[in-house]
C-alpha cells in the first residue's frame, strides 16, 4: 500500500525526533530549549518539504537547521558559552555524512539511556521516551495511558526537572555501568511493549503505536549493541508476539485465546524473522537470561501448526527455568497452565493453589483456573470463576470473552 | 555536583546488634571511609545518635513548639549521612551502594542545591 507524501514525511520526521533532539539537548545543556527547537525544526521541515518533497539525506538537512536555529537562540538570548564552542568546531568543514550519522546516532543513545535511567520510575521511563524519542505528541503519550493530557505533561516535566536536578549524565554509560544500563533500556522496552500488547483497560486502538515504537527502538539498541543475546532476544519476542496481533481480536473487538486464534492470520514472514534472530542469540551461547527464555516459549507457539501440536512440555521446561530465574507468581501461573496442556491436569491445579492467594485480584488466573474446571467437568467452579474474573476486568474484550465463555457454559447445561 | 547519602535503617535493629556486629560494620564503615576519601569524592560524613535524643521544633505565629522525638516516626531511621562530590548521578548512586548499611537499610541520595558563591 502507498502511502501518501504527508504520511511518508512525518514518518521520516518520526524516525529521525529521537537524534536530533537528542543532538538538541546535548547543544543545549537543557531539556526546555531543545524541544522548543526541535519542535520549530520539524514544522520547517513539514511545511519546506511538503512543497519541495523529502531531500536527499533528510538527516542532514533536519541536523543543520537544528544546528542553525540553534545558532540563532544563542546569539539572541547569549546563553550557554558551552553551546556556543560545541557549535564551532561543527561549522567548519562539512563532517562526512557517515561521521554526521553516528555522531547522531551517539546523541540517540544519550536520548534513550537518560530516558531509561534506572532512578527514574518506572512509570515514567516508558512515556517519557515515547514523548522524546519516538516523537509521538503529548495526546498519543496520554492517550496510550488513558490519562488526561495535562496529567501526563506534569509527570513529564517532574522527571526532567530529576534528570536535570539529580544530575543523571547525559551520557551513553561505558565500563562497568553499561549491562546494568542495557538492561534497564531493555525493561522499558519490554515495559512499552506490553502496555501495547496487554492493555490494562479500555479500547486497545491507542495502544498500537506503543508495540510498533518499542520494536524500532529495540531494533535500534540491537543494531548499535551487536553480540549481546538478550537484546536479540528481547527483539524476537517483540516480534513473535506481534505477529498474532492479527489474529488475537475478534472483527468486533473481542479477544481470541491464542488456542482458538486462526493461525493463518499469523504474520509469517515476521514469525521467520524473530525465529531466525532467536536462532542468532542461541547461537551466541552466552548464559540464557529471561528474554531468551521468553522469546524460546513464543517460538514455539509461534511454530506450532495447530494447538494440539505445540511442544507444551519443552514450553512447561522453559516456565521452570524462568521460575528458577526470577520467581514471580505471573510465571508460576504460565507455568501451570503449560503444565495442564501437556496432560498434568492434577498438578497444574496443585500448582494453581499455591498461587491463590497472590493472584486473587487476577483476571487471568480465574481464566486459567476455570479452564481446568472445565476439563475436569467441574461446570459450578467454572462458573464460580469465571464470574469472579468478570469483576476484575475494565477491558471490554476480556469482558466479552468471558461473557461468550459463561453463555456456552449454561447452554451446555440446558442441552 | 555534590550530593547527600542520608542513611536510613531500623535503629531497634541496630542497637540489638551484637559486639561481633558492632565490629563488622564499624570496618565497613572504615573500608569505605577509606575509598571516597583515596578517590577524592569525600566531602562530610558522619553518624547520628539515636532518635531519642532527637527535638523537633515548629515555629508557628512567633511560639516555639518543642517536640520530644524525631520529625516523623517511620520504620527505618535516619542514622548517618554522606556528602560526596560526584562528577553525576551514576557516580553517587555508585558510591552509595558501597555505604555497608545499604545491605539492611536503604540510602536515599539528593543532589545538594547549588547556590553559587
Amino acid at each position: 500500500m502507498a502511502s501518501s507524501p504527508n504520511t511518508q514525511i512525518h514518518q521520516v520526521l518520526q524516525n529521525h525526533n529521537g537524534r536530533i533532539l537528542g543532538y538538541l539537548i546535548r547543544l543545549t545543556g537543557n531539556f526546555d530549549d531543545a524541544e522548543d527547537i526541535c519542535q520549530d525544526v520539524l514544522e520547517s521541515a513539514l511545511k519546506h518539504w511538503q512543497q519541495k518533497g523529502i531531500p536527499d539525506s533528510p538527516l542532514a538537512w533536519l541536523h543543520t537547521a537544528a544546528k542553525n536555529r540553534a545558532t540563532d537562540q544563542f546569539r539572541h538570548r547569549k546563553i550557554s558559552d558551552n553551546a556556543e564552542a560545541l557549535l564551532i568546531p561543527e561549522s567548519g568543514n562539512t563532517a562526512s555524512e557517515e561521521l554526521l550519522e553516528q555522531s547522531l546516532e551517539d546523541d540517540l543513545l544519550r536520548l534513550i539511556f537518560t530516558c531509561c535511567h534506572p532512578a527514574l520510575s518506572e512509570n515514567v521511563r516508558v512515556p517519557l521516551t515515547l514523548k522524546l524519542i519516538t516523537g509521538l505528541s503529548l495526546e498519543e503519550v496520554a492517550g496510550a495511558f488513558l490519562i488526561a493530557p495535562r496529567t501526563m505533561e506534569q509527570r513529564l516535566v517532574r522527571a526532567k526537572r530529576k534528570i536535570q536536578g539529580a544530575g543523571i549524565a547525559y551520557e551513553v554509560p561505558s565500563g562497568q555501568q553499561l549491562d546494568g544500563r542495557v538492561d534497564s533500556v531493555m525493561q522499558t522496552l519490554y515495559l512499552m511493549f506490553n502496555e501495547g500488547y496487554f492493555a490494562t483497560s479500555g479500547k486497545t486502538l491507542m495502544r498500537l503505536p506503543l508495540c510498533r515504537e518499542a520494536i524500532r527502538l529495540a531494533t535500534t539498541m540491537q543494531r548499535l549493541f551487536p553480540g549481546r543475546a538478550e537484546l536479540m532476544s528481547l527483539l524476537a519476542l517483540m516480534l513473535l508476539q506481534n505477529s498474532r496481533s492479527e489474529a488475537r481480536t475478534s472483527a468486533d473487538g473481542g479477544l481470541i485465546l491464542l488456542q482458538d486464534q486462526n493461525r493463518d492470520l499469523w504474520n509469517k514472514p515476521v514469525i521467520s524473522q524473530g525465529s531466525a534472530l532467536l536462532d542468532n542469540a542461541l547461537h551466541l551461547r552466552q548464559p540464557p537470561g529471561r528474554y531468551q527464555l521468553q522469546a524460546s516459549i513464543a517460538a514455539l507457539h509461534a511454530e506450532a501448526k495447530t494447538p494440539e501440536a505445540t511442544d507444551w512440555n519443552q514450553i512447561a521446561l522453559l516456565y521452570r527455568r524462568l521460575l528458577e530465574m526470577e520467581y514471580t507468581p505471573v510465571l508460576h501461573l504460565n507455568y501451570a497452565v503449560a503444565a495442564a496442556m501437556s496432560g498434568h491436569v492434577e498438578q497444574a491445579m496443585k500448582e494453581l493453589a499455591q498461587i491463590e492467594t497472590a493472584l486473587e485480584s487476577y483476571f487471568p488466573f480465574y481464566c486459567a483456573r476455570a479452564d481446568l474446571h472445565r476439563r475436569t467437568n467441574n461446570s459450578s467452579a467454572c462458573v464460580g470463576d469465571y464470574e469472579r474474573a468478570l469483576t476484575l476486568t475494565d477491558n471490554e474484550s476480556e469482558q466479552r470473552f468471558v461473557q461468550d465463555r459463561l453463555q456456552t457454559l449454561t447452554s451446555n447445561q440446558m442441552d | 555536583m555534590k550530593y547527600i547519602c542520608l542513611i536510613y535503617e531500623n535503629e531497634a535493629l541496630t542497637t540489638s546488634q551484637t559486639a561481633a556486629e558492632q565490629e563488622a560494620t564499624f570496618a565497613g564503615y572504615m573500608a569505605f571511609n577509606d575509598t571516597v576519601t583515596k578517590a577524592g569524592v569525600m566531602v562530610a560524613g558522619d553518624p547520628l545518635l539515636e532518635t531519642n535524643t532527637a527535638t523537633t521544633i515548629r515555629v508557628r505565629d512567633g511560639k516555639t513548639t518543642h517536640t520530644d522525638g524525631p520529625f516523623a516516626e517511620t520504620k527505618e531511621q535516619l542514622g548517618g549521612y554522606y556528602i560526596l562530590d560526584c562528577k553525576d548521578l551514576d557516580e553517587a548512586l555508585k558510591y552509595a551502594a558501597q555505604i555497608p548499611t545499604a545491605k539492611k537499610g536503604a540510602i536515599e541520595v539528593r543532589p545538594l542545591m547549588d547556590i553559587g558563591g
